[in-house]
């Protein structure tokens, strides 16, 4: 409708770009067209200002991660004319360990204005992992989801500074791998105030979700367990406290 | 399960019936900075359900009296609110009398209870809410 609208009435047009940039996706078909018709494209760059939310899904098939390498040489020129992106999305990608410059090339544009960050199905070293989450210096929020886990080759790296804010963890397939990863971000410097865990993909009272419960406990207040259980969770589950 | 978070001001618990995870949680805080707990719950369409949803509540009206009593034990200040947002609710003004929702806990705490969808309160128990 906002499309129809900037089409019969001009003064609608900046009110309905705005609306219609503000929350966008590039995936492996629209990409071409991103680039030649709007980044390349002088009349219509102005378009990149309106971005707010940036989700980026690559290389989805026959399970292929799209490299952050890759994305720095490919989507890199896309990614730098877009300088107001408050929400970054990361899907299927694969995270590797990248210099300060390397992830400037992709990042720099947005690196003060991102306040949060999403990644789902990647793949990363622990090392990658940090250098990737440091390198932006304001996002309050993380959002976290189904990774595979890979051996650092190098040190971890420092944190400038504490993890703070919200940090939502969603694993729906279960991965010997998790333990590893959730121990090792417990152990960073954190002041996370909140968490946020889905119980249907997390199951209460699992090692997995226990050793989620260890972050941050100096600062965390707010827990949020999301999600929908099963009617067999219901009140004629024995209780436990009449268990023992 | 929740006892090393001892800065918890608020906690939302998973959408489902009352159950005994729930207690478990329950029991478990020990945050004297608590202000408030929130219940998502389903649907609530006839006076049938409503009715059984007040009996299902019992269990958990006795942990909120038991965790009220329990952190002021150990120097808890604060008014306890507890939120129970429905997802899906048929908002007849006078439908469901929700008093009833609760009633030992709302003797020491806040009851509220919210149309999540529409984001409207339904019901305080300590302001009177006028509904349309």
């Amino acid at each position: 409708m906002l499309i129809a609208c900037a089409l019969v009435a001009t003064w609608w047009t900046g009110p309905s770009q705005r609306r219609l940039f503000s929350s966008v996706s590039i995936d492996d078909k629209n990409y071409p067209r991103w680039m030649n018709d709007i980044v390349l494209s002088e009349s219509k760059t102005h378009l990149l200002q309106y971005i707010r939310s940036l989700r980026h899904c690559c290389g989805s098939t026959n399970g292929y991660k799209y490299s952050l390498r890759t994305l720095s040489k490919g989507s890199g020129e896309c990614f730098s004319a877009i300088h107001n992106v408050r929400s970054l999305e990361l899907a299927n990608i694969r995270i590797e360990h990248l210099s300060k410059e390397g992830l400037h090339g992709c990042f720099s544009a947005f690196r003060e204005t991102l306040t949060s960050l999403t990644l789902r199905a990647f793949v990363t070293s622990f090392a990658a992992f940090v250098s990737m989450i440091d390198y932006f210096p304001n996002i309050t929020a993380l959002q976290l989801g189904l990774f595979e886990l890979e051996p650092d080759e190098g040190p971890i790296p420092q944190l400038s500074q504490p993890l703070r804010g919200r940090i939502s963890i969603y694993l729906p397939l279960p991965s010997s791998c998790y333990l590893i990863f959730i121990d090792r971000l417990a152990k960073l410097d954190q002041e996370y105030e909140e968490l946020v865990i889905d119980p249907t993909s997390i199951p209460l009272r699992t090692e997995l979700f226990n050793r989620i419960l260890q972050f941050s406990t100096g600062t965390i207040k707010c827990l949020r367990l999301l999600g929908k259980l099963k009617r067999e969770h219901s009140l004629h589950t024995p209780s436990l406290l009449h268990d023992s | 399960m929740i006892s090393h978070f001892r800065m918890l001001r608020e906690l939302q618990l998973m959408e489902t019936r009352p159950n005994s995870t729930h207690e478990v949680l329950l029991s478990s805080i020990t945050s004297t900075e608590l202000r408030k707990v929130i219940f998502p719950v389903g649907y609530m369409y006839n006076s049938w359900i409503f009715a059984a949803r007040i009996r299902e509540w019992a269990v958990i009206d006795k942990r909120l009296c038991d965790l009220v009593t329990r952190l002021g034990r150990t120097g808890y200040r604060h008014t306890l609110e507890v939120e129970v947002r429905f997802t899906e609710i048929d908002r007849a003004p006078g439908k469901y009398e929700f008093t009833q929702f609760l009633p030992e806990f709302r003797k020491k705490g806040v009851v509220t209870i919210i149309d999540a969808v529409h984001d409207l309160v339904l019901h305080s128990s300590v302001v009177k809410v006028e509904l349309r």
